[in-house]
């Protein structure tokens, strides 16, 4: 049966939709329109976080030398406000590097110089991660050759028998609070395969 | 990467200072030829002849035989290894959770008018082992086949959505949605067909071919006229109601 012409169509009342909804043994649904759960659209993402491995690589590279150019300044002022890691990694990565810092604040100590990173070399991409997995895990080597750390008393403690070249391999996941597509560390770990550090 | 432990790990003030654990070179106990004792398919034939325990990751080149360290951990894709692409059986063991099937209005519907159909539930990963090896499976949900029990059915490439998420009106069209011509009770069937891939730990991901369709949630509905299940009530006033 068609419905009436247009003016005269009866609407929709919300009691009757209750009323039907009960009468005829509905299927559990909530009324409300909006959707339970996000709609599964299985649809890839629209567009790629990045054009290429080869600029994911260069965009994880560019996030891990900002992670360590903020913790340098973390050290060398001592341990103070290590919060400020977090514009560049996750709460997880501080929370691992707190002893570090809370070191480096209750022995006085002081940071000298700059980390280095090279040999960047890409483990995985995947810009359709689903979180936690991370969109970019690389190989890097750590370089702290000019870093110093001094104590209380201005003495380096800076084993100097040391590695002072260490193979890491480092994941990235997007900073969704700023929603450009910006990486953040998620997570570090000395590599503890091959070490491709070595020169 | 699980969190720090504490003795002999690595972090930013060991790093700093030159102490953390020196980073093996060697292989403790012997290299293990991946091929040989791994059950990564297509490598039974393989004669692995073994690195010696010179060092970690030696590729020793034309012979495509790699040892490493176990468990191995060198940055070579195992994919190189396999000389048979994984299928859907051997991942069987790994399964899709079903989407699930929703119904706008919920279990009615009006003849003659539309009614939306969507589902919930996207990609999903699964996290097991694969040939005795840490992997992860990923399922994307790919077609959405749809029996509507009055012997019609459609494919859609999409769950679709409610109206709103559509941003139309109620019983107003959407790219899923069906029209019932006849009053009576309906069961409506959504199977969705999901792709698989898979990767083993840190590897990136490897399309499975083909794909798995699993079911979702059966929908009953009573689809009655329009006389019989609105009110009579104007457009004229309230003219976002249906059919208005």
């Amino acid at each position: 049966m068609r419905p009436n012409p247009r003016f005269a169509r009866p609407i929709l009342a919300a009691l009757t939709l209750g009323l039907l909804v009960s009468v005829s043994g509905c299927s559990g649904e909530n009324p409300s329109y909006a959707p339970a759960s996000p709609p599964g659209s299985g649809a890839p993402p629209a567009t790629p976080l990045f054009a290429s491995d080869e600029e994911a690589l260069e965009a994880a590279a560019a996030a891990f030398r900002a992670y360590y150019a903020v913790v340098d300044q973390i050290f060398r002022e001592s341990g103070t406000r290590p919060e400020r890691v977090l514009s560049v990694a996750t709460q997880d990565v501080l929370v691992e590097e707190t002893s570090s810092y809370e070191t480096f604040a209750s022995s006085g100590l002081k940071g000298l110089g700059s980390t280095t990173l090279d040999s960047f070399k890409l483990q995985s991409y995947n810009d359709g991660a689903i979180e936690p997995e991370p969109i970019i895990t690389v190989y890097v080597c750590v370089d702290v050759t000019n870093v110093d750390v001094l104590d209380a008393n201005g003495i380096s403690i800076v084993n100097q028998n040391g590695r002072a070249r260490l193979p890491f391999e480092a994941s990235f996941i997007s900073d969704d609070t700023t929603g450009n597509g910006k990486l953040i560390l998620a997570a570090k770990e000395l590599w503890t395969g091959e070490d491709f550090c070595e020169i | 990467m699980t969190a720090a432990s504490a003795v002999g790990d690595c972090d930013q003030l060991s790093t700093a200072v030159r102490e953390c654990p020196a980073v093996s070179g060697e292989i403790s106990g012997g290299g293990v030829n991946v091929g040989g004792s791994q059950t990564t398919p297509g490598n039974g034939g393989r004669d692995d002849s073994g690195g010696g325990g010179s060092g970690a990751g030696e590729d020793s080149g034309d012979s495509g035989t790699i040892t490493c360290p176990f468990p191995c951990r060198p940055p070579f894709t195992v994919t190189d290894l396999t000389e048979e692409p994984v299928t859907l059986s051997d991942i069987a063991h790994f399964r899709p959770r079903p989407g699930i099937a929703h119904m706008q209005p919920a279990g009615w519907m009006i003849v003659d008018l539309d009614t939306n159909f969507y589902s919930t539930g996207g990609s999903q990963v699964h996290n097991g082992t694969l040939f005795d090896l840490p992997a992860d499976v990923r399922f994307t949900p790919i077609r959405w086949n749809w029996t509507y029990g009055d012997g019609t059915h459609a494919s859609h490439n999409g769950g679709g959505t409610t109206w709103a998420g559509n941003r139309v009106g109620e019983f107003d069209r959407t790219p899923t949605s069906h029209v019932y011509r006849a009053s009576g009770t309906y069961l409506i069937d959504l199977t969705i067909s999901f792709r698989a891939e898979y990767r083993f730990d840190g590897q990136a991901w490897t399309d499975i071919p083909g794909s798995i369709a699993v079911p979702a949630n059966r929908l009953t509905a009573s689809a009655g006229t329009a006389k019989t299940v609105l009110v009579d009530r104007e457009c004229t006033v309230s003219p976002r109601g249906p059919g208005c």
